[in-house]
């Protein structure tokens, strides 16, 4: 790529721009700074001009290349179409089958599944309130529940969306569902939707169940097995999301993301895996970004860059774990009421102790 | 119309019961009720409803907001019941969240002063719950007084 600016040859330009400058100036003004919600100042207008042409391998680059600005594949969705996957749970395993199955009739192309909110919690269905159970998710507890859940969904031809906070469970019942009917687990294929820990710590301490040791240690558990048995199953799906929705600015959102993702590979590191093969399987999950960003930065693109860049192996640094966060203790019961005596705030914040 | 002033101000204990963890509209709530001169006792998500008779016997509270966005609403009428059990009745209950149409008469039924659906106003929650809790004052203070005689 040549280093010298690119010369446009763009007839009746300069007029225009005038024109739209001057039009713009008496409107709003020609004094007014833009930031966008980054805090980065952005022109209220950007033309060919403003590039010369010389960072367009660093910046743009092409489809499937490093930094992937323009997307992780080379064909991007000439080549293949976004998978239509709405998010799914209710009621019985037979009330979801038959969800599933109007869905998969009118084109879907992936499903997902969520668990009742007593999954979500951990907690036996024993113990729950009966008119609450499958009213925000299905019910499901056993391998039976999950294969009239599947019954007639072509597993090993679909993907499949776990949408719990740990998914491990119903990864596991998935499987024990695909050994009955003969279908191997090489062929299953999905994601844990919600496998980041770290996210539900610092930004959505609804789906923060485990503590953080333990939820570290199960992650890479499940991580490992998939990577031993269930090598098209994404174990990790690292969520910018709850940071988004909690208030973080689109740069804190893909920093702390990206610091997320570094964190797990390093873990995965230190296990003794392959980064290459595991770092394949990593998705990521940002939304609302996109449509605050500036034309000239790109957040929600950003995650596709870097820690995905081809597993490149050198990319990982080594990062310490520090000790306080690794042994965090469990800091949720299911039914704790706190602070019952103390007077001393007005309003008390959780954990208040 | 002003704000009901009581003194001491009035006591609001703002949680929720059942297994949603949406804690957004509880946490805002009670802020603003604070905010407004009122004592709040806001609780973490998943409360059983005992813990909250407790609670609210415990803090001698006038009124529970009860958030509910996913389906927990329907357990609210055990709590009225629990409460009426416990010997408090007279504490005022309304609820914040998303209530369907056809299940807001059940609630009613149950003793639910006041259902607070999405784009009620924050005055109008405060309003209503100052005055709520002044009326439910009122009974505790003509209740004592029958006591003492």
């Amino acid at each position: 790529m040549s280093k010298e600016a690119v010369q446009l040859s763009l007839p009746g330009f300069e007029q225009a721009h005038g024109r739209w400058r001057a039009e713009y100036g008496r409107q709003i003004g020609t004094d007014r700074v833009i930031r966008n919600r980054s805090q980065i100042e952005i022109k209220p207008l950007y033309t060919p001009r403003d590039w010369n042409g010389e960072s367009f391998l660093d910046d743009l680059g092409f489809p499937g290349q490093f930094p992937y600005t323009r997307g992780i594949y080379p064909t991007m969705h000439r080549g293949r179409t976004w998978t239509q996957r709405q998010l799914i749970g209710l009621g019985t395993p037979e009330d979801y089958n038959k969800r599933v199955r109007v869905i998969l009739d009118a084109g879907a192309t992936a499903i997902s599944l969520l668990p009742c909110n007593s999954g979500f919690r951990g907690v036996d269905c024993d113990e729950v309130d009966p008119v609450l159970l499958g009213t925000c998710g299905t019910v499901i507890n056993t391998t039976d529940h999950m294969d009239r859940a599947l019954d007639g969904v072509p597993l090993g031809n679909i993907s499949t969306a776990m949408n719990d906070p740990s998914p491990f469970t119903l990864l596991a019942f998935t499987l024990a569902v695909a050994k009955r009917r003969g279908i191997p687990w090489t062929s299953i294929t999905g994601t844990s939707n919600q496998s980041d820990y770290i996210s539900h710590f610092i930004a959505n301490h609804m789906f923060y169940r485990l503590s953080l040791a333990g939820a570290r240690r199960v992650l890479l558990d499940h991580i490992e097995f998939c990577r031993k048995h269930v090598p098209g199953w994404n174990p990790v799906s690292v969520v910018g999301q709850h940071m988004q929705q909690a208030g973080a600015t689109p740069v804190e959102t893909m920093a702390f993301t990206l610091s997320t993702a570094l964190q797990y590979a390093q873990d995965c590191i230190d296990r003794g895996m392959d980064i290459d093969v595991v770092l394949r399987r990593f998705t990521s999950t940002s939304r609302s970004a996109s449509s605050r960003r500036s034309p000239n930065s790109a957040p929600a693109g950003a995650s596709g860059r870097g820690w995905r860049a081809n597993g490149s192996a050198p990319r990982i640094r080594a990062r310490g774990v520090s000790s306080s966060m690794a042994r965090r203790p469990a800091s949720i019961s299911p039914s704790s009421s706190r602070s019952t005596t103390s007077r001393a705030s007005p309003c008390r914040r959780w954990p208040a102790s | 119309m002003s704000l009901a002033t009581l003194s001491p101000p009035a006591r609001v204990l703002v949680t929720k019961i059942g297994l949603d963890g949406h804690d957004r509209g509880s946490r805002i709530v009670a802020a603003f009720l604070r905010d407004a001169g009122m004592e709040v006792i806001y609780t973490p998500p998943w409360q059983s409803i005992p813990a909250v008779v407790k609670l609210a016997m415990e803090e001698d509270v006038d009124v529970i907001g009860i958030s509910s966005l996913a389906t927990d609403h329907l357990i609210v009428p055990k709590l009225t019941d629990a409460l009426r059990a416990a010997g408090l009745g007279h504490v005022g209950v309304v609820v914040g969240g998303i209530v369907p149409e056809d299940e807001r008469a059940v609630l009613i039924d149950a003793g639910v002063h006041a259902i607070f659906g999405p784009g009620s106003a924050r005055d109008e929650i405060i309003q209503h719950v100052a005055l709520l809790a002044a009326k439910v004052r009122e009974t505790k203070d003509a209740e004592l007084a029958e006591i003492a005689q």
